[in-house]
């Protein structure tokens, strides 16, 4: 995507703290997961940690995120 | 406002979000879908060209009514018999695609559709809300009544089951007389099919000696049709079934069951707006609708489809929307009482009067004597509207023409014209497994409703 086309985001959610919180706690863990998918030792390592990776998204949503809006969107696959 | 305990709910954090934060979370994702869409689907780059909008346009509520064109289903229809792959708006490709469907046809043209793995699960997490609050848990199960096509509706359903947790029972493959033994052997919590074919069963039940009342089902669950919302269909449901529970969903099939019923029933379903913005039109000028009295087209736009996705899509389904419900569920949830009232397409205007199918449908179940098998005949004759009203008799060898005269003044006695009427015997209509067909409309596309909503190409 091209920033003269996408209206600048911002994280607007402010669901209350406790909400925040476990969000950014959850955007560090799939941050983590990612890398160690990156790194699997195997073709079903890397299959089970994509699809771990679709739940947590899943939790993101209900905790109101915004930046994405689905796995793999930022990495452009086309 | 109602104050709950927040366990109680899926998801108290958005589903009891004051409306000013749930309106400022729909235009974030709206204005990043509407860039998605426009850098990554054909479809939709052309249409918002043609409109002269560029994404980075769209930063107000006043600029996504106003400045960003409606689609349709003509608009994927189109693209899809244009395309090599046979799919119409697509922004992923098919590698990135785990299943795909068709929509039901309801309007004459099958619709592709695509979805990717998260897609599905998205889709399924729609249910949960609804299906929670009426206590249903993990340790549940549901008892699924059809053979798994290429219909989503049916798959949508199936993926929320999963997502909750529930023990899944397919009765795929089974008839009917197979499927009410299997219902009485599993005793699952939740039966999920349409009215007609849930009221179906309990027939097939009855002619083998049996009573499905033993089967101690707690909840009867499904979609598709207006019965689930229509009193006197929930309450033969209930009756037929000894069912504590009737749950309703509410959904078109490009952005599936994206409305479902609370725990306590107001008449309506909530909009999961986890999933989905949705709000209503004057169709005739595309104006938004500002109070929750007026009925307008139900527009939406949803967060489960981005590898075809649907923004500021027309369903053509009438609705009313109360944006601030407070019947004591506890969510603040947008509510759809009576969920689809009409379809924009096929609402008649006899003498003056508009009349639309599903008040018609309401007022059929309001005659004593009659069943709910019913189907209405929209035609135009010399041109005027007319709608005939075909009924079947709730009972063999009963009176069809004190029954019709009875139908005939308490339609017109509610709707203020007079509709023809036809009731015939027992089993005269067909029966269907899926949606069932209802309306036969036999008037040409120049002579139905049309509705515009202006700005769009």
């Amino acid at each position: 995507m091209t920033a003269t086309q996408i209206p600048t985001r911002r994280s607007v959610s402010s669901l209350g703290d406790v909400v925040d919180t476990q969000r950014e706690r959850l955007i560090a863990l799939r941050g983590q997961m990612l890398a160690e998918q990156a790194d699997a030792a195997s073709p079903a390592v890397a299959r089970a940690l994509e699809m771990a990776d679709a739940y947590v998204f899943l939790a993101l949503g209900y905790l109101g995120h915004v930046d994405e809006l689905f796995p793999g969107e930022l990495s452009d696959p086309r | 406002m109602t104050t709950i305990d927040a366990h109680r709910l899926w998801n108290a954090p958005t589903q009891t979000a004051p409306r000013e934060r749930l309106d400022a979370l729909h235009l974030e994702k709206i204005r990043h879908l509407v860039g998605w869409a426009y850098e990554h689907s054909p479809l939709h780059r052309r249409i918002y060209d043609a409109a002269g909008v560029k994404p980075a346009d769209i930063r107000t509520w006043d600029d996504y009514h106003h400045r960003l064109p409606f689609t349709d289903k003509p608009d994927y229809v189109a693209d899809q018999e244009a395309s090599a792959d046979g799919f119409g708006g697509i922004a992923l490709g098919p590698e990135q695609w785990q299943q795909y469907f068709h929509t039901t046809g309801t309007t004459g043209r099958f619709l592709n559709e695509a979805f990717t793995h998260y897609e599905l699960h998205k889709a399924g997490s729609q249910y949960c809300y609804g299906l929670w609050d009426h206590g249903i848990r993990p340790s549940d199960s549901m008892y699924f009544c059809f053979d798994f096509g290429m219909w989503i509706g049916l798959w949508s359903f199936y993926w929320g089951a999963r997502n909750l947790g529930l023990t899944i029972v397919s009765g795929g493959g089974a008839s009917g007389v197979q499927r009410v033994r299997q219902i009485m052997e599993r005793r699952p919590t939740v039966v999920c099919g349409t009215p007609t074919y849930l009221l179906h069963l309990a027939e097939i039940a009855k002619r083998e000696g049996l009573d499905i009342r033993d089967a101690g089902v707690r909840m009867l669950a499904g979609g598709g049709e207006a019965g689930f919302s229509i009193p006197a269909t929930r309450q033969q449901l209930r009756e037929a079934w000894g069912a504590e529970q009737i749950y309703d969903a509410y959904g078109v099939g490009e952005a599936l069951f994206i409305g479902q019923s609370c725990n306590e029933w107001a008449g309506g379903v909530h909009v999961v707006e986890d999933v989905c913005h949705s709000y209503s039109v004057d169709p005739a000028s595309g104006e938004p609708v500002t109070s929750s009295d007026e009925v307008g087209e139900h527009v939406l736009t949803t967060y489960c489809h981005f590898a075809q996705p649907f923004i500021k899509y027309r369903t053509h389904d009438l609705v009313r929307i109360d944006d601030a419900p407070d019947h004591g569920c506890g969510w603040t949830w947008k509510h759809m009482p009576g969920v689809v009232l009409g379809r924009a397409d096929f609402m008649v205007t006899i003498r003056g009067v508009n009349v639309y199918p599903t008040a018609v449908e309401n007022l059929v179940g309001e005659v004593p004597g009659l069943s709910n098998h019913y189907e209405l005949h929209i035609s135009r004759v010399d041109g005027m509207d007319r709608m005939l009203v075909k009924v079947e008799a709730g009972a063999p060898g009963a009176d069809v023409a004190d029954l019709g005269t009875a139908l005939g003044r308490h339609l017109r006695d509610h709707l203020g014209v007079r509709l023809e009427t036809e009731v015939l015997d027992t089993g005269a209509l067909p029966r269907y497994e899926l949606k069932t067909k209802r309306i036969f409309d036999s008037r040409s596309a120049a002579e139905r409703p049309v509705a515009t909503l202006g700005g769009h190409p």
